[in-house]
């Protein structure tokens, strides 16, 4: 994409009332944002935004508290993970879900790579569904909260290998 | 009676009404932030959700994160707690759209009580006076001096739009009129970019009494003593006491027919504060606070009530234990807010005890006062038959009282309780910034 294009779409993302643009093709990449974008982002506690960590182990709470509504799986003393390895942590207090809906294959299966930008789960909250996007391109290594869990924030929800 | 309940708050508060709702066999639900991971609420609880970071606005604010929450973990109830989302009817709404009981008074009724117009006519109606002044705006001095004269002197003028002592002026006689309004009302303008103003009756060192009320939503109304929260900085109050050294029972009885017949109108329900600036047997209606309060320790002690007990009874449509019509005051209760200087971890924790001594906190030996949250780490609260034994009461028990790890004002707190004017009972909400004057 030469300059000139660029700034004629710069320019006609400007007039129009489109608050984000994304872009991605011919070896470059740019994404677009009024500040509206961001007031909404901030606004909005539920916005689907993904955090990922670095290796060292998170304590949550303890074990009695997580068993009593949250997956056994996720909240218990954590490992850390392995080396390399990360987690990628729950961005809000919801529901877990592995897939889009019941009968859809769920989005990440232990082994599967997951690109940059692609789902990794839903977290339901108060009837909205948030799709969780890996901010990075990786593989996943374990899965740690089962469908239907409740989560909560900061929870590790897989361990993944970066890419 | 419900099974599970939610509390939407920390500290302190948090752990209070855990302890209240497990002498009710409620299980309880804490929330917490990522730096509350150890907080003694988030121990004590039956089960514990991480909503959200260390910010406020993202956690304990958060009301789609409690919500959620409280749905998610099998909760009936929502109890807000002091302070964060207590008083926010958007809260209350939320609860009560998501199939939960609300732990406090209705929306309607906080919004009603919140808007300070409408709060102070509503208290006008039910016969609780309130500070004299101009029905409207005021343009000039011809307009003033009639009002002035009528509130008589010194009166205060008050920016409309105004707040924070901007386009305030006190002014003692009628030649000083003219030129404070035209001050004031160009602070205003510059300030709110409105120069509206108005003239009120200015209180000279008031004192700050507040009632404690309980009422079932049906019309029952329990006045449970007032307390005297004069000893304040910079509008945060420090000490609290009941009953006041400065309301006769006479007072008292006015104060209480006037509250009770508001709180009964208004249907309203759970618990709640109305407060009154005091100077000598005058009282002005200041405000409704629709929750509980932090003072509350004092009513508690000499009415011999658990005040969360009955306002969560009452919001659930049980019954209260106590019958509104017979309160009695028995003693003196004297609290002592703990708040710490700077934040830290608590390396060692020593609680005072012996008869009438509580003290109220979320501090254990390893606990961390974060810098994300209100500096208040405890309260201690004592009771005996008079005023004067429980100052020495509490004296003996701030002495015992040892926070190592943190800086906390008890070195101050004791300064404030041996003070003479203090001790004379005669002192209203300047007491300490004479106190810090004299220094």
């Amino acid at each position: 994409m030469d300059e000139k294009t660029l700034l004629v779409l710069f320019d006609k993302f400007e007039k129009s009332s489109a608050v984000e643009l994304k872009y991605s093709g011919d070896g470059h990449s740019f994404e677009l944002r009024r500040k509206e974008a961001f007031t909404a982002m901030a606004s909005a506690p539920f916005s689907p935004v993904s955090h990922s960590a670095p290796a060292a182990p998170v304590h949550s709470a303890s074990p009695r508290h997580a068993a009593a509504a949250t997956a056994p799986a996720a909240d218990s003393a954590e490992p850390a993970a392995s080396a390399g390895n990360e987690f990628v942590k729950c961005p809000i207090v919801g529901t877990f879900y592995r897939s889009a809906s019941p009968d859809t294959p769920p989005f990440a299966e232990v082994g599967k790579k997951i690109m940059k930008g692609q789902k990794l789960c839903i977290i339901e909250a108060m009837k909205m569904m948030n799709a969780l996007e890996a901010e990075f391109d990786c593989e996943i290594v374990k899965l740690l909260a089962n469908n239907g869990d409740m989560v909560e924030f900061d929870q590790n929800l897989f361990e993944v290998r970066a890419l | 009676m419900i099974k599970r309940l939610l509390i939407a708050n920390r500290g302190e508060i948090a752990v209070r009404i855990i302890r209240t709702a497990r002498e009710l066999g409620i299980e309880t639900v804490a929330v917490y932030s990522t730096a509350d991971r150890d907080a003694l609420h988030v121990r004590l609880a039956d089960v514990a959700v991480c909503i959200g970071p260390a910010k406020s606005a993202l956690s304990y604010l958060s009301i789609p994160a409690l919500i959620t929450t409280a749905v998610r973990t099998g909760c009936e109830a929502v109890h807000p707690g002091v302070g964060f989302l207590s008083e926010n009817s958007d809260f209350a709404r939320a609860v009560k759209k998501a199939g939960l009981i609300w732990i406090g008074p209705d929306a309607e009724v906080i919004d009603l009580l919140g808007d300070k117009v409408t709060a102070r006519d509503t208290a006008l109606k039910y016969g609780l006076p309130i500070t004299p002044g101009s029905p409207g705006p005021i343009a000039s001095k011809e307009e003033a001096i009639p009002v002035a004269r009528a509130c008589g002197y010194p009166v205060i003028i008050k920016a409309a739009s105004g707040g924070g002592g901007k386009g305030m002026r006190i002014v003692w006689k009628d030649e000083e009129l003219e030129e404070n309004l035209k001050i004031a009302s160009r602070e205003a303008e510059a300030n709110f970019a409105d120069g509206t103003v108005f003239i009120e009756k200015y209180l000279q060192n008031p004192r700050h009494v507040e009632l404690q009320v309980i009422a079932d939503g049906k019309g029952g109304v329990a006045i449970m003593g007032e307390r005297d929260c004069s000893v304040q900085k910079n509008h945060q109050k420090l000490i609290e006491e009941s009953p006041s050294p400065g309301v006769t029972p006479e007072m008292r009885k006015r104060m209480s027919d006037g509250a009770r017949n508001l709180f009964s109108s208004l249907k309203y329900c759970g618990a709640g504060t109305i407060e009154f600036l005091v100077v000598g047997e005058e009282f002005f209606f200041m405000e409704v606070n629709a929750r509980i309060q932090v003072e509350h320790p004092v009513s508690e002690f000499v009415t011999g009530t658990d005040l969360i007990r009955e306002q969560i009874l009452v919001c659930v449509g049980e019954p209260m234990t106590i019958d509104p019509d017979h309160v009695e005051l028995r003693g003196w209760s004297i609290e002592a807010r703990i708040n710490a200087l700077a934040p830290g971890k608590v390396t060692r924790l020593d609680v005072p005890g012996g008869p009438g001594v509580r003290f109220d906190s979320f501090l254990y030996t390893g606990a961390t006062v974060s810098p994300h949250y209100d500096s208040m780490v405890g309260k201690l609260i004592v009771h005996d038959s008079d005023r004067h034994k429980a100052l020495a009461r509490l004296l003996r028990a701030l002495d015992e009282l040892k926070i190592e790890g943190v800086p906390v004002n008890i070195v101050t707190q004791k300064k404030i309780l041996s003070n003479a004017v203090f001790r004379s009972g005669q002192f209203g909400t300047g007491l300490y910034a004479q106190m810090e004057a004299s220094l």
